[in-house]
């Protein structure tokens, strides 16, 4: 018999200063604040923990209908529901505590000064290992994407965070409703981001042809599951070898990640680590399966360390 | 590591979870009407048996281990009719209409495949303290299976007086196996023991058909004004809907009138089933704003707050799109 012997592949990869056990993370707004996925999963066992949106101020939400299935596909516009930033620290982050695994939160809001206040309290918070501002949102009226979708605009929010938060891990999770990703990608990287992920929701509708109205409340929504993976794949891919490569920025990549072979084809396009969304709303367990199936996609391919793996497209 | 003890623990008698389960019965209730038995085994059994009437679960309506097939995306909520246990294995019944190509998919299982399960999901129904206490079950549809449930909750837990409404737009639309003669009860408020589902807990029940087809002739919300105007004794009762959101706003605002407590069970577009994604929220009347809730108090989320919720709580103005 052959050696079965052979060492387990090394998992671990580095966001920044930051190292995750291995490469999978939850994704913002698919997963809760904390340990809400509990009954379903471990989530101890993952890489990464990214919290949903917080803003400044507690937010409702947008009417219903809030989500809509579409082909391999779900719109979604929430409208950055959530408890906001006193209630977040009072009731989640004690909680936050029991995580065990690096926590990174997603922060949202109306104004750069907004994005500065929230970023800059969380900043001192030694159970958060990082903060992944949402400059991406689609689905709020100010704020978010229109941040995203300038580059000025986006250079000015992310230098400012950076300003007051001169020690955290920033992570800017850009948008893919723009012309070239490469322009965005790189003003944030110029202003101080450290890591970059991508991407979040492509805009996109679905209309009820009997009432001649927009399924969802707020009329558009942002659109995520399967039906995105090739787009979020390439602007990966394109992100990485223009911008991240040469800057030595990591990625997380996301969009549309539903099993193992979906995560590896972003590492491969040149994610440092993956964060699954969508597919965690329907099948929390779906999580350590990714993990276990890039282990074995490992062994198998005869990698010691998944790093070896990242950005290997030839 | 005593984090990580802690932990486990509490995932060991975790009160919901993610199963597979096997098909035991599917069978065709005529109209687009159809019931689906599932059944789980060993520590899943256990925690599906924590069921109450009102709780959801959330069906895949795909294989999830094929993730090249993601059509249809997201799980389907559908409601527990009845809960069936044993030492070794837990059933539930799904009473579902055929809508689309989630439930054209369940309706082509065969027995012993397999379906994979989240729940049981959200609240059920709270029970009075007060045996003694009546009690109105009035449902209408896809929305009478959680009745049939609470029904038989209800009986086990020791509740005698119990009296059902059951409203469906034609007869042959009734959801549940139906013994009746061809013309119906003399009296339509006089209430029988016809439809199988409520007979089995020993609750009377009255059908109301819109078009006139059988029992008393209107909506459901109609035959029970009429019938607590014949026996104000009933106006003690407490009410359990489930149903079309216009019944339950009917039977709400008529609740409210004569000051009977009454629980809604709600339904909504759900995506995740479990608080999470924030889809199916549903607009509560407003309560002055606090520094502790902000503004969030505006909406809560029929899959994990509710779905079943105090009828008195709901702004039936705005509820839902």
């Amino acid at each position: 018999m052959k050696s079965q012997a052979q060492t387990a592949p090394d998992m671990s990869v580095e966001l920044g200063t930051v190292r995750l056990q291995n490469p999978v993370m939850t994704a913002s707004g698919t997963c809760g604040y904390v340990f809400e996925l509990n009954d379903f999963v471990d989530l101890t066992q993952l890489g990464g923990f990214i919290t949903k949106s917080i803003t400044l101020e507690a937010r409702p939400g947008n009417p219903p209908q809030r989500t809509q299935e579409t082909a391999s596909g779900m719109l979604n516009a929430i409208g950055l529901a959530n408890v906001g930033l006193d209630v977040f620290l009072e009731e989640k982050v004690p909680l936050l505590k029991r995580m065990s695994i690096p926590v990174f939160v997603n922060v949202a809001g109306k104004t750069i000064e907004e994005y500065v206040t929230v970023s800059e309290r969380l900043s001192n918070i030694d159970t958060i290992s990082g903060l992944e501002l949402n400059v991406s949102c689609p689905n709020v009226k100010q704020g978010g994407i229109t941040f995203g979708t300038d580059p000025g605009q986006l250079g000015k929010l992310v230098s400012s965070v950076r300003a007051r938060c001169p020690q955290s891990l920033l992570i800017v999770k850009l948008t893919p409703n723009v012309t070239d990703i490469t322009v965005t990608a790189r003003a944030a990287i110029e202003a101080g981001a450290d890591v970059l992920s991508l991407v979040n929701t492509f805009y996109g509708m679905a209309i009820d042809i009997a009432k001649r109205k927009p399924i969802l409340a707020n009329r558009t929504g942002g659109l995520s599951g399967p039906a995105i993976k090739p787009m979020a794949l390439y602007m990966v891919h394109k992100v990485y070898t223009e911008v991240a490569q040469p800057a030595g920025i990591p990625l997380i990549g996301m969009g549309g990640i539903s099993c193992a072979e979906d995560a590896l084809q972003f590492i491969i396009a040149g994610a440092t680590s993956v964060s699954v969304g969508t597919q965690a709303l329907i099948d929390p367990g779906c999580l350590p399966g990714i993990i276990d199936g890039i282990n074995r996609y490992l062994q198998r391919h005869k990698f010691s360390a998944v790093k070896e793996l990242i950005g290997t497209l030839e | 590591m005593t984090q990580k003890n802690s932990l486990q623990k509490r995932q060991k008698t975790p009160r919901r979870g993610t199963m597979v389960s096997q098909v035991v019965d599917n069978k065709d209730f005529g109209h687009q009407h159809r019931s689906i038995t599932l059944s789980v085994t060993g520590p899943d059994a256990q925690v599906l048996a924590q069921s109450k009437a009102g709780q959801f679960v959330q069906l895949a309506c795909r294989d999830l281990n094929k993730p090249q097939t993601s059509t249809p995306l997201l799980r389907r909520p559908f409601s527990i009719a009845r809960l069936e246990t044993s030492e070794q294995q837990t059933a539930i019944e799904v009473i579902y209409q055929l809508l689309g190509p989630g439930t054209e998919w369940l309706s082509q299982r065969d027995n012993g495949d397999q379906i994979n399960l989240l729940g049981p999901l959200g609240n059920g129904f709270t029970l009075p303290k007060d045996k003694k206490q009546k009690i109105i079950l009035i449902g209408g549809g896809v929305g009478l299976p959680p009745l049939y449930f609470l029904a038989s909750q209800l009986k086990q837990a020791g509740f005698t007086s119990l009296m059902a409404f059951a409203g469906v737009q034609t007869i042959d639309r009734l959801v549940g196996s139906l013994h009746r003669s061809a013309a119906g009860p003399a009296d339509p408020l006089q209430p029988t023991k016809i439809l199988d589902q409520f007979a089995q807990s020993d609750t009377d029940v009255i059908i109301s058909t819109d078009d006139g087809s059988y029992g008393f002739t209107g909506h459901a919300e109609a035959a029970l004004k009429a019938f607590l105007k014949k026996d104000n004794t009933w106006q003690q009762a407490q009410v359990y809907s489930c149903g079309p959101y216009v019944m339950l706003k009917g039977i709400a605002s008529l609740a409210s009138s004569l000051n009977m407590p009454c629980q809604v069970c709600m339904e909504a577009y759900m995506s995740c089933g479990i608080g999470i994604c924030q889809s199916c929220a549903i607009a509560m009347q407003e309560k002055p704003a606090t520094k502790q809730t902000g503004t969030e108090a505006k909406y809560k989320l029929v899959c994990s707050n509710g779905p079943v919720f105090n009828a008195a709580k709901i702004d039936w103005g705005h509820a839902t799109s």
